[in-house]
């Protein structure tokens, strides 16, 4: 009998101890407060105090919740004393207005180098969610306050001082811009050469060249009409260059000081085209008689009054 | 052949020319630069784009040239529902025989009025511009080539945009001329309302051969172009590309694209035929400046920017002209 109590007493004494070891973590779960609006953030804590052989392995928060919604984790707060601390931190949020319950929550740890896997589970916590009274015969107004955002004073400084560098590198770049400006005023008056002047000199430049006396005749078409066809550009401010000559004769059909000389033009350009374009090899004379008439248009079309114009010499042209 | 002898010979071979457009006159009142420019997709051997509004006698002109000949002549009506095979020719088969037997389609002819080119598929317009490059139909196995002369009339209507289908600029640049119709003089258009209130119009009768056209087209080869209009044309040509190295920076935005390789060689096949028709041996700047609208309004491409500013390639090529020095 006494062999019998002694054994019992060893069996007791076991479970006793196991049950001390197994009491070596402990858990409570609590909210801020107990009444919540709809919508509000419930700031949810599990608070475990365990020995230092004890890891936490996982919390079944989420799967656990009902009429509640989980909106985050915040990072746990841990803290070491004779006893390790550590304190997880959820917020949920109850769109219903009800009673809700926070049911149990279990804790998963693990215990030394035992692989086992134990658990604990928390107190359940009562909440209380409530609507918004809503007075219908008061005004309509915001749920919430505009967010005031307190001023930056940096960024506020940042921006004048920028405000302040545009205006200065304008007001400096303004003052070149006038400055160049009052320079460019000073300038020295342009001397006007009158266009006939210009076409005589080359025309007697060209003649010095003797061209179609060293067989370069298409060339020597081409610059005597060439000389031609600027001097009425300057002179009758055509496009001369740029037109063919049918096209120019038509033109200075609509010019009074172009009148006796049109066609002296249209046989002098329709000569120099059928060189220029037609391989026609003309008689010396032929190219003579070129330069005449080129000389004979420029004099014809000069202006009346010419006596006191620079000539292109003097003006170093 | 010295340019004499070749200019005493164009003069009297293009007499049939002055014939040709008093024959055509006889249908067609005024519309001389378009007739004119039928003359020239004819002798350079270039197929010709016609576009205007209805009712500008596009299809009178091709119809009366091609009367003018002794030619084969097809109009095709282009429609949504053409089929390239429609326009080439098919494979029939015989049951009789058991056999397979080609059916040669319209092209096969000397003239082609591609009336409202734009209303037809793109699988028919290719089949159509394909033929027109090639100048070779290929049905079943067998490649068949084109008659010759074969030209190629396309008519496009530039409003009821609706239903239809536009060229793409690719096939658009096979046609050597794209000719813009504009309406007719108050005194032309009187003359037409006369003509054809009081049934006094002509007929037409062919008064050309076709061996011809196909002599002037090698007459057309001979006229001289000097290398100062060689220049010319490239300047122009580059000028569409280039704009900026001939003093016009402010096009620069304005083209997409300039005129390509093809537009050069048509400027320079146009310019001829224009010298050849004003019974020329040699061509002088005025041909090239004559034809140049033809040949490049379709071969410069705008930007937007410059259709957002209502600037055509016409617009453009004006200002090239402008600009380009002139030999």
């Amino acid at each position: 009998m006494v062999k019998k109590n002694l054994k019992y007493s060893v069996l007791i004494f076991f479970f006793i101890f196991l049950k001390l070891e197994a009491q070596n973590i402990e858990v409570y779960a609590e909210t801020d407060t107990t009444d919540y609006y709809v919508g509000d953030y419930v700031h949810y804590r599990i608070s475990l105090t365990f020995d230092e052989n004890i890891k936490i392995s996982s919390i079944a928060l989420k799967d656990s919740l009902k009429n509640l919604e989980f909106i985050k984790e915040e990072p746990p707060v841990k803290s070491k004393g004779n006893k390790k601390q550590e304190v997880y931190r959820y917020i949920l949020a109850g769109y219903d207005s009800s009673e809700v319950i926070i049911p149990p929550i279990p804790v998963y740890y693990t215990v030394g180098n035992d692989t086992a896997i134990n658990v604990i589970t928390t107190n359940s916590v009562a909440i209380a969610v409530h609507t918004i009274d809503v007075d219908p015969a008061a005004d309509i107004r915001d749920v919430k306050d505009p967010l005031k955002i307190p001023l930056n004073w940096f960024l506020i400084l940042v921006i004048v001082f920028v405000l302040v560098l545009i205006a200065a590198l304008f007001y400096l770049w303004y003052r070149n811009y006038k400055k160049k400006k009052e320079g460019a005023e000073i300038k020295v008056p342009k001397i006007i050469i009158p266009p006939y002047k210009i076409a005589l000199k080359e025309l007697r430049d060209l003649e010095d060249k003797k061209l179609w006396q060293q067989n370069l005749i298409k060339e020597y078409h081409s610059q005597v009409t060439g000389i031609i066809r600027k001097y009425f550009e300057a002179r009758f401010n055509l496009l001369a260059l740029e037109m063919p000559s049918s096209e120019l004769i038509e033109e200075m059909k609509n010019i009074k000081d172009a009148e006796n000389i049109l066609d002296q033009t249209r046989e002098f350009l329709e000569n120099a085209d059928m060189v220029k374009f037609a391989k026609f090899k003309p008689m010396p004379t032929v190219n003579e008689e070129m330069m005449k008439q080129a000389y004979s248009i420029v004099e014809k079309t000069k202006p009346a009054d010419s006596s006191n114009e620079l000539i292109p010499e003097e003006a170093n042209v | 052949m010295e340019i004499t002898e070749l200019n005493e010979k164009i003069k009297n071979e293009s007499a049939f020319v002055d014939t040709l457009f008093s024959e055509i006159g006889k249908a067609i009142v005024g519309q001389k630069e378009m007739v004119e420019r039928l003359i020239i997709g004819l002798l350079s051997n270039g197929h010709v784009l016609l576009e205007g509004v209805p009712g500008l006698a596009k299809t009178l002109a091709i119809k009366s040239l091609a009367q003018s000949m002794h030619a084969k002549f097809q109009r095709i009506q282009f429609t949504p529902d053409l089929l390239p095979a429609d326009l080439l020719g098919t494979m029939i088969y015989s049951q009789k025989d058991g056999n397979f037997s080609i059916k040669k389609g319209p092209i096969f002819s000397n003239f082609i009025l591609a009336d409202e080119i734009n209303r037809a598929p793109a699988k028919v317009q290719s089949a159509l511009l394909e033929a027109m490059q090639e100048r070779q139909v290929t049905i079943g196995e067998e490649t068949f080539k084109l008659d010759e002369p074969f030209l190629v009339l396309a008519t496009q209507n530039p409003i009821e945009q609706e239903g239809t289908y536009p060229l793409p600029e690719a096939q658009v640049d096979r046609f050597m001329l794209k000719i813009k119709i504009t309406y007719p003089k108050r005194e032309e258009e009187l003359l037409i309302m006369k003509q054809n209130v009081g049934g006094i119009i002509s007929e037409i009768k062919p008064i050309i051969k076709t061996e011809d056209i196909l002599r002037a087209r090698k007459l057309v080869h001979d006229v001289y172009v000097d290398e100062k209009i060689e220049k010319y044309i490239l300047d122009i040509i580059f000028a569409t590309r280039n704009p900026e190295q001939f003093g016009l920076e402010s096009l620069k935005e304005l083209i997409s694209y300039g005129g390509s390789p093809r537009a050069t060689i048509n400027l320079a096949l146009g310019a001829k035929s224009m010298a050849f028709i004003k019974r020329r041996g040699y061509v002088i700047p005025e041909d090239v400046r004559a034809i140049c609208m033809d040949v490049l309004r379709h071969r410069v491409a705008v930007t937007y920017e410059a259709e957002a500013e209502d600037i055509t390639s016409e617009n453009i090529i004006s200002e090239i002209l402008n600009k380009v020095e002139v030999p």
